[in-house]
């Protein structure tokens, strides 16, 4: 398992676009707050098209999304895969299993990125054995998590060591 | 979010690995498969029987082996607890030698099975200490032929063992990384050497890096040692022949001389 870690930068790419859910979730888990709430598939296009963003503002939006839903900023990034916010979310998505891509926010990018020394921050890798892959210029990007587990904690403290 | 799978009905359907790689050798998890089709990718077995670890749909187990990140087992086959996939590539020097290591030790479950890219899927049985310990052995040895390329400058033969060293060990660990960032250096790859030392800091703090520079100034130091007793040797042997040849007058006046010459002066 790899996981790179880009500058926000890349967000600026005439093509981005961001939601403060996890696109997926709309067909799968998530639903809304309010259960008398009709939820076709009318409903989820409807609801994709009120919170799409463009990516351009995307770091913008987060500011403010997470001050407005927690005491410490921080907590975006540490809460565990089953969490809530602090306060209920304010486009009212919910998942069904507590899963807290419900209100986590999500970049696409709706065209090639070069994984280069320019836009990649880090790169993470799960099990060091697939180094030998890792283009030259990237192997100074490389963090190895202690094992596939760590694989989340490691991102985690990444960005939180920025944050901080 | 984790699930858990009774070891002894689920099947494994996945391997945590990419379907190509530069790696002569790769370790991967298991994504097994329950019969009433829940997905965990297995990562610990408990005493009660059970593979735990994240659950996963089957969307995003697609997702996972279209991007690349795991590879398709067909057939599944039945899981046993401690197992994980040793996959040994055709990048591997002597991978029958390797395949006939893991069945004597006896922790080969299953025969290998065929893997994209030539790849073959040997299903060991990590809960085995003989399995780790041939690892480690794998490891030993890549390090020794990766120091002994090296002592001779053959330098292209060392960097292949050293990866090879790095992608056995079952961590980071200063002396594999210090001996694959001297032969990235020697193979005219120096930001490669450099970017590996700065992903050992960042990866395990600076003191784990010390560690590493420790263990590169010690393999330079051995490696002139060597050098300077092999230059020694071969200076001593120098004496020796020309000793021997002083003895045949006719032969050391010759020595060193381009062949016309010495012809010339046969002639002569």
């Amino acid at each position: 398992m790899i996981a790179f870690l880009v500058f926000n930068r890349v967000f600026e790419t005439a093509g981005a676009s961001y939601t403060p859910f996890d696109t997926g979730s709309l067909d799968k888990y998530a639903r809304p707050r309010d259960p008398a709430s009709s939820w076709e598939d009318a409903d989820r296009h409807e609801f994709l098209a009120t919170y799409l963003g463009h990516g351009a503002d995307a770091v913008g939006f987060a500011a403010e999304y997470v001050a407005a839903h927690f005491v410490d900023v921080c907590e975006y990034v540490r809460r565990p895969q089953v969490s809530l916010p602090d306060t209920p979310v304010y486009h009212g998505l919910e998942s069904t299993s507590g899963d807290r891509r419900a209100w986590s926010i999500e970049v696409q990018v709706h065209e090639d990125v070069a994984l280069d020394e320019q836009r990649v921050e880090y790169l993470v890798l799960g099990p060091q054995d697939i180094f030998v892959d890792v283009p030259d210029d990237l192997t100074s990007k490389v963090i190895v998590a202690e094992d596939d587990g760590s694989l989340a904690s490691t991102i985690q403290r990444l960005i939180l060591e920025e944050a901080l | 979010m984790n699930g858990a799978v009774q070891i002894e009905v689920a099947q494994v359907i996945a391997a945590m690995t990419p379907p190509i790689s530069k790696a002569g050798f790769n370790l991967a998890q298991l994504v097994v498969q329950s019969p009433d089709g829940a997905l965990v990718q297995a990562r610990a077995y408990t005493s009660d029987h059970q593979a735990v670890g994240p659950r996963l749909t089957e969307d995003e187990l697609r997702g996972l082996i279209e991007a690349g990140h795991a590879i398709a087992v067909a057939p599944p086959c039945k899981l046993v607890s401690g197992a994980a996939i040793w996959v040994l590539r055709r990048g591997l020097p002597h991978r029958d030698r390797a395949l006939q290591e893991l069945r004597t030790a006896g922790v080969l479950v299953y025969p290998p099975m065929p893997g994209p890219d030539d790849a073959w899927l040997c299903l060991v049985d990590e809960s085995v200490t003989a399995a780790l310990s041939l690892r480690d052995r794998w490891r030993d040895d890549a390090m020794l032929r990766a120091k002994h390329w090296a002592g001779q400058r053959d330098w292209t033969r060392a960097e292949a063992e050293a990866e090879h060293a790095h992608q056995f060990a079952r961590g980071l660990e200063p002396e594999v990384l210090a001996m694959l960032s001297l032969a990235h250096e020697k193979c005219d790859r120096v930001k490669r050497a450099q970017g590996l030392l700065t992903m050992a800091r960042n990866s395990r703090g600076p003191e784990f890096a010390s560690d590493v520079d420790a263990a590169l100034k010690r393999l330079r130091l051995e490696l002139d040692a060597e050098n300077t007793e092999q230059n020694t040797a071969r200076s001593a042997l120098r004496e020796l022949l020309a000793a021997r040849f002083s003895r045949c007058p006719n032969v050391t006046r010759h020595l060193g001389e381009p062949r016309t010459a010495r012809l010339d002066a046969d002639a002569a």
